[in-house]
């Protein structure tokens, strides 16, 4: 974090003079030489720009913000009415929209164009109102509007509507545009549901079932949405012929990714795994620890992530199970014995530990025969639970 | 009145022919179509066209056109069927699939190329067709005889007429808006595309910009600008994202289109030769007939 806002600021002492429609006070200045987080060229065409020639390339679609401020920061609600002609004004849900775009490209994916300044340019800064113009580089403020917006709503929609999202102008109504801007205010975009499981029916030759299990990979391997999800289509989640995304129901669908790019994602990972460890014959089981590694976790195990045990590199090789591979600062003395949900009492407090557990082997049950004969545990405990231990009644 | 003898009338004809041919070296060449450097062109990115067809709407509303209303052209079943521009619709749009991304198909809108060279203006035997300055290649109504030669000569198939009208039928094509550009307007499908997939401007301005995509998106077009030197440059000019023979696009030449038809036309014609030998030799033949019968 503290690299990331020092070359934040590095960025923002050189912030770029930058080509838009006019050169004003809103472009920072930058002092060559100094280090650029893009190359000259992005921004140049000629190889010794000067304060008098700069010569600017006109709109570099290139990202030359170091980052983002977050999505809550953007405005909620945009009322465009720039151009309003035939139609009246679109109310546009910026902050939903910023929410939805995380995975599809982010903010820059509309804000494509920004100076090295922390000011994130909005379109009519740059692009034209007027159509009929002499510099035709860019599209007008229309057209520009219209394609950020069109490539996704014609896809869910299956439609080219304008009233989607414009308000016709008619004489003597009602602002409906000014009601729906008062609707959508403030208004969050609904919590996005995670699958749990995911099965791939294939054509491969090793078996026809892959089976993905989403919440395992995200949760224990503590990835984030966009570590995987960088470039999906709003049509991934929306889509107005299919049912909604998130809900209970199994949905179906035919992928049209080519095989390279459905694999990649996995192939981050499992590059060196052979097909028929993913390509199996049935959709497989959720994973299980005692299954797949033979020995099962405890409460207090199945809580914390898989590197706290099995290390930091993603293919996870066996640990010794002893508990001093992973517990090395332990000491009798210090040990609380609470922590395991049984308080001992005070005849059995003082103990040795190898006094129940027979060689120290703490996976094992305790055992009582060592000065009991009539005694065995479960049935008898050394003390009082304070917490229910799964598979065990708390008394 | 004593009529001339048919030997006196061949003589006078062979006479008049070589004067004709010796006229005909220096006006051969005829008009010429001198290419303004500033003529407008269109850019049609057929990868940013969203299929609309707001254009279909306001280019028959700018020409006076019989239209349904501008809701009714959110039907997208017109797309089932390739369609050609008509009298009735001087700009159409076609739908074609994208392989890559099945829910974004292209879209080509089609309509007259403006050519540089074009051959309807060559093909014209009244010379009702002309190369504006402005770049619009259009034709004066009064003129027409209706022979529809623009039809056949046209390597894109634009000029269409109105067989269905008894009196007074007439070619129709697209005009770039010619009362419209004259005006300082833009063409009416320029001035309405929602989504600016229309570029208009000097050709060569626009060409640059089409250079400029290609080199920015590589991934996203095929690496040709169709129109640049298709049957000798045209006036509008296209980028897509797939082959253009995939879009339906005819397969042409770099040669001007009317360099097929004005060589065979003035082939037959050239220095008057021809047509004077091939007298010269009937009159041979009929010379030589007429004094075997007379040795006879």
């Amino acid at each position: 974090m503290k690299h990331a806002s020092l070359v934040l600021a590095l960025v923002l002492l050189c912030a770029l003079p930058s080509s838009g429609q006019d050169q004003g006070s809103k472009w920072q200045k930058h002092t060559p030489p100094v280090k650029m987080e893009v190359p000259c060229q992005t921004c140049h065409a000629c190889p010794k720009p000067t304060k008098t020639d700069p010569c600017l390339v006109k709109c570099p679609r290139t990202n030359i913000l170091p980052g983002y401020h977050p999505d809550q920061m953007g405005p909620d609600v945009l009322r465009m009415d720039d151009m309003t002609d035939q139609y009246g004004p679109v109310i546009f849900a910026h902050r939903m929209h910023a929410e939805m775009s995380e995975m599809s490209g982010g903010c820059y994916s509309c804000h494509h164009y920004n100076s090295t300044s922390m000011a994130i340019l909005s379109c009519r800064e740059c692009h034209p109102r007027s159509r009929a113009r002499t510099d035709i580089s860019m599209p007008d403020l229309k057209g520009a509007y219209h394609r950020q917006c069109m490539d996704c709503h014609r896809q869910w929609t299956h439609s080219t509507d304008c009233n989607g999202c414009h308000f016709k102008k008619e004489p003597g109504q009602t602002d409906a545009a000014a009601l729906h801007e008062q609707e959508i205010a403030g208004k969050k975009h609904p919590k996005v549901t995670r699958p749990t499981r995911v099965v791939f029916e294939t054509r491969n030759e090793h078996g026809s079932f892959v089976t993905f299990f989403h919440d395992d990979h995200a949760a224990r391997f503590g990835l984030k949405c966009t570590d995987c999800h960088q470039q999906e289509g709003c049509v991934r989640c929306h889509d107005a012929a299919k049912p909604v995304a998130g809900s209970t129901q199994i949905r179906q669908e035919r992928t049209q990714r080519p095989m390279e790019q459905l694999h990649q994602p996995c192939f981050s990972c499992h590059a060196q795994d052979k097909c028929e460890s993913c390509h199996v014959a049935e959709p497989m089981k959720a994973f299980d620890h005692a299954r797949s590694a033979g020995w099962a976790l405890n409460r207090f195990h199945r809580e914390i992530s898989c590197q706290k045990c099995h290390g930091p590199n993603k293919r996870f090789t066996k640990v010794d199970t002893a508990c001093k591979t992973c517990h090395k600062g332990w000491s009798p003395g210090a040990f609380k014995h609470e922590v395991t949900g049984l308080r001992l009492d005070a005849n059995h407090g003082t103990l040795d530990c190898e006094s129940c557990h027979v060689d120290m082997d703490f996976g094992k049950p305790p055992s009582c025969a060592g000065c009991h004969d009539d005694k065995s545990y479960p049935m008898q405990r050394p003390g009082k639970m304070i917490t229910a231990v799964p598979g065990t009644s708390p008394n | 009145m004593k009529l001339p003898s048919r030997r006196a009338f061949l003589k006078t004809a062979a006479v008049a022919g070589g004067a004709v041919a010796g006229l005909s070296a220096t006006a051969k060449a005829g008009p010429k179509n001198v290419l303004s450097p500033d003529r407008k062109g269109v850019l049609v990115d057929t990868t940013v066209c969203i299929g609309c067809r707001t254009c279909e709407f306001a280019c028959r509303t700018a020409h006076g056109l019989a239209t349904p209303p501008l809701e009714s052209y959110g039907d997208k079943s017109v797309f089932s069927a390739m369609r050609r521009p008509d009298t009735g619709a001087l700009t159409v749009v076609n739908q074609y699939p994208n392989a890559t991304k099945s829910e974004l198909p292209y879209f080509v809108k089609v309509q007259c190329m403006h050519c540089d060279h074009p051959a309807c203006v060559s093909a014209c035997i009244v010379g009702a067709f002309s190369k504006q300055e402005n770049g619009s290649v259009i034709w004066d109504t009064d003129r027409c005889i209706g022979c529809r030669y623009c039809m056949t000569a046209c390597p894109f198939q634009i000029p269409s007429f109105e067989y269905n009208k008894a009196i007074n039928p007439e070619i129709r094509k697209c005009d770039f808006c010619i009362t419209r550009t004259r005006a300082n307007a833009l063409p009416a499908c320029v001035e309405t595309c929602p989504v600016e997939a229309l570029t208009y401007g000097p050709r060569e301005e626009v060409l640059r910009i089409a250079k400029q995509r290609l080199v920015t998106y590589p991934e996203r077009y095929v690496n040709r600008i169709y129109g640049e030197y298709e049957a000798g440059g045209t006036g509008w000019m296209y980028l897509a994202g797939r082959e253009f023979a995939d879009l339906k696009f005819p397969k042409l030449g770099q040669n001007p289109a009317p360099g097929v038809s004005e060589a065979i036309q003035h082939g037959i014609f050239a220095y008057f030769v021809p047509p004077v030998a091939l007298y010269a030799i009937l009159g041979a033949i009929m010379w030589m007939t007429k004094n075997r019968k007379e040795g006879v």
